[in-house]
């Protein structure tokens, strides 16, 4: 089973959800070898999930307009 | 002034907590709706949506309360709150994706994206513009201008794809319990994740390389 770059890259994605089969992680391991292209997808994805996990957003505050409309709506809502 | 604010503030001292008064939900606002606002944007990464979901959830919660006056004694307020706008971030990115899907799914199987994808490829499923190096991983993990880079190509992403991507990545919840809770077969998933993440190294390597 000969697996081109572009299902390797499919692969490697998939790799990210679920645990692959033994069969698919051997020829990936072989393609990878002799591909550096896939190589670097292969860092790029991985790099994707580790930085993606960083993401903090800064704290923020509710802004006064989002604030006012809010309590207008629950005073709405009250009567 | 002096007059009005005493007269509140003796107003709320003889409340009795159990019957929600007018106060009850601005009071909810005021002490939770800075956290609620947090919670939400992270799962959502959308400032309007966010706000959107904590108006829904305080609404829903004063609806509650009238019904049932013994809702505190079940959990904390803030355990509560957040309980509630759990429910309303899951229903909104459903009805996201439910109202994005018919024109997406065809968008995402689109010829366009596929298309853009094909480019990438030959005929034999080679790399014609092979990916490039970006730099020291580990050196990028921890570089605050690499960070900013794919959020701004995150918020280029389609919706529906940004949107799983980040409860994927960002929120970290499972692929299953997206799938089960969005509705969407894991084969719909693995292809958007797979697109997403194509065009997001696309756009963070045109960006990134060249700047470097």
């Amino acid at each position: 089973m000969k697996l081109s770059c572009k299902q390797i890259s499919i692969k490697l994605s998939e790799s990210h959800d679920t645990k692959l089969s033994f069969t698919d992680r051997f020829f990936i391991r072989i393609h990878l070898l002799m591909c550096k292209s896939c190589q670097q997808i292969e860092q790029q994805f991985a790099l994707l999930t580790k930085s993606s996990a960083k993401i903090k957003y800064k704290k923020q505050t509710l802004s006064d307009d989002a604030r006012q409309r809010i309590i207008d709506k629950l005073k709405n809502k009250q009567l | 002034m002096k007059g009005i604010k005493f007269k509140s503030r003796t107003e709320a001292g003889t409340k009795k907590p159990q019957s929600p008064q007018l106060s009850e939900p601005e009071k909810w606002l005021n002490e939770y709706g800075d956290y609620l606002f947090n919670y939400a944007i992270q799962k959502l990464n959308n400032i309007t949506h966010a706000e959107d979901v904590v108006q829904e959830t305080l609404l829903s919660a004063l609806s509650a309360t009238k019904k049932d006056s013994q809702y505190l004694g079940k959990s904390s307020e803030k355990t509560w709150l957040t309980g509630i706008l759990n429910h309303k971030i899951i229903d909104f990115i459903r009805k996201q994706v439910r109202e994005l899907t018919i024109e997406d799914i065809v968008a995402l199987s689109d010829s366009n994206i596929e298309n853009e994808i094909d480019n990438l490829f030959d005929a034999r499923g080679r790399w014609l513009n092979p990916p490039q190096k970006w730099g020291n991983p580990e050196k990028l993990l921890h570089d605050s201008q690499f960070l900013t880079t794919l959020n701004h190509c995150l918020s280029k992403l389609n919706p529906t794809m940004s949107q799983i991507f980040t409860l994927k990545e960002i929120a970290g919840k499972s692929p299953k319990d997206i799938c089960s809770k969005l509705d969407i077969t894991s084969t719909n998933y693995s292809v958007i994740l797979y697109r997403a993440r194509m065009k997001l190294r696309q756009c963070i390597e045109h960006i990134w390389n060249n700047n470097a």
